[in-house]
């Protein structure tokens, strides 16, 4: 079965940007952008900096991407440029790294890491910690045949292909299932956002 | 929703899972291209929205940590000021490298064949490993050629068969072949031997020379010893 992996979705922006087509950037920092506020976040407390030197890592990365040439996944890529200007932007203000010693050489290898995620800042933590509540409620919510597809898709890493064989229905309804339990999902998330 | 709208949403949620082809995405950033143009912030239910949270949900549920602000508008405008990227041919060459390597693995595979099947057209030694009959009129088909050497408007009458010289044959030693030639004007008769060596095994009539008035004469480079002509 096939790992989840967001990769054929990233390399495919990649290349479109690559080729000159912006609006594939734009879906790549629309996607990355809260998963690399909470990286900088580790090393920088201020919100505000930390938006900073976030964007800050977006410039760098669309510089560099005609330089990107797939060896490496694309967020670990990004990854790293985030965390070696979060490091640079503390030299530059004469602070120190902040509490982490982990080398930027082994940063990758942390991405999936149990350190980095109980490292995380307090904005990220509560950010996570409720959003979570709110997809577990959602998620109960849900029809069997939505859960199951949406379940075995984000805990499973399972593609369409493969989940339509556990469902025993055609790849076309795996598709359409994934898309009603992701809206309704969606709904509860903006119906929470817009309360708070 | 409208349907067209629908199915363009049902297809953001499929690029999340990477299970788009190029048509849809093209079709998704076309929109968000339009999207863009025509409202200053995202819309809650645009392209850009839906494909914003439908992430962070994904990435939620497998409690990843998340930042909080979106800065997103600030970083597109910041993009929008740097240089659009263009590949040259060059680059595009090296980004098609899995359809390159395809290519040459194929370029390969095909000289294998054609080469193996040249190889095997050209072994002498499987003409020799042939039956009496077949090997008379390949030999006959051979003096036909060109490859023989033979002047400009001679054409001679040919018989050939083959004899067994030893009374032992061996399929690895070439048997003996007697060749009768006749001339047009039937008043030269030449009876040739030959009995190749082994070791030479791989000569035949076209290995030898001819003269202008068509009877055949030995090479010049010490293999007549190889050759018994007899008249």
């Amino acid at each position: 079965m096939k790992e989840h992996n967001s990769e054929p979705t990233d390399q495919q922006l990649v290349l479109r940007v690559q080729k000159g087509d912006k609006r594939a950037f734009d879906l790549l920092v629309l996607k990355y952008q809260y998963k690399l506020q909470a990286i900088v976040g580790r090393f920088i407390r201020d919100t505000d900096e930390v938006a900073d030197v976030t964007q800050e890592a977006f410039i760098k990365a669309y510089k560099a991407l005609p330089r990107f040439r797939g060896d490496s996944q694309f967020y670990t890529w990004l990854y790293r440029i985030a965390i070696n200007t979060a490091k640079n932007y503390l030299v530059s203000k004469s602070r120190r790294p902040a509490n982490t010693d982990i080398d930027v050489e082994d940063a990758e290898q942390f991405s999936n890491n149990e350190k980095l995620i109980d490292d995380t800042s307090p904005e990220s933590s509560m950010m996570t910690d409720e959003l979570a509540a709110i997809i577990k409620s959602a998620l109960s919510a849900l029809p069997e045949d939505l859960r199951t597809a949406l379940t075995l898709r984000e805990f499973e890493g399972m593609s369409y292909e493969d989940i339509a064989a556990v469902m025993n229905c055609p790849v076309g309804t795996v598709r359409s299932r994934i898309f009603r339990a992701r809206e309704f999902l969606d709904e509860r998330v903006l119906s929470a956002t817009n309360k708070s | 929703m409208s349907e067209s709208k629908k199915r363009l949403t049902e297809s953001v949620s499929a690029l999340v899972d990477g299970e788009v082809s190029e048509l849809e995405l093209h079709r998704i950033l076309k929109e968000l291209e339009l999207e863009t143009a025509n409202q200053s912030e995202h819309n809650d239910q645009g392209i850009a929205g839906k494909w914003s949270r439908y992430n962070l949900i994904s990435q939620a549920m497998v409690n990843t940590p998340l930042g909080s602000k979106d800065i997103s508008k600030s970083i597109t405008d910041a993009i929008a000021q740097e240089k659009t990227h263009k590949t040259n041919f060059l680059q595009d060459i090296l980004q098609a490298k899995s359809v390159g390597s395809f290519a040459v693995a194929a370029s390969v595979a095909v000289i294998a064949i054609v080469g193996v099947q040249q190889l095997n057209s050209l072994n002498p030694l499987q003409n020799n490993t042939l039956p009496a009959a077949m090997t008379a009129s390949n030999s006959a088909e051979q003096l036909q050629r060109p490859a023989n050497q033979f002047p400009i408007g001679f054409q001679p009458n040919l018989e050939a068969r083959t004899v067994n010289a030893g009374g032992v044959i061996k399929t690895s030693q070439p048997s003996t072949k007697l060749i009768k030639l006749f001339t047009n004007n039937k008043t030269q008769k030449n009876y040739i031997g030959l009995q190749p060596n082994p070791v030479e095994s791989n000569r035949s009539l076209d290995a030898r020379d001819t003269s202008q008035d068509g009877a055949p004469k030995t090479l010049e480079d010490g293999s007549a010893d190889d050759c018994k002509v007899s008249r």
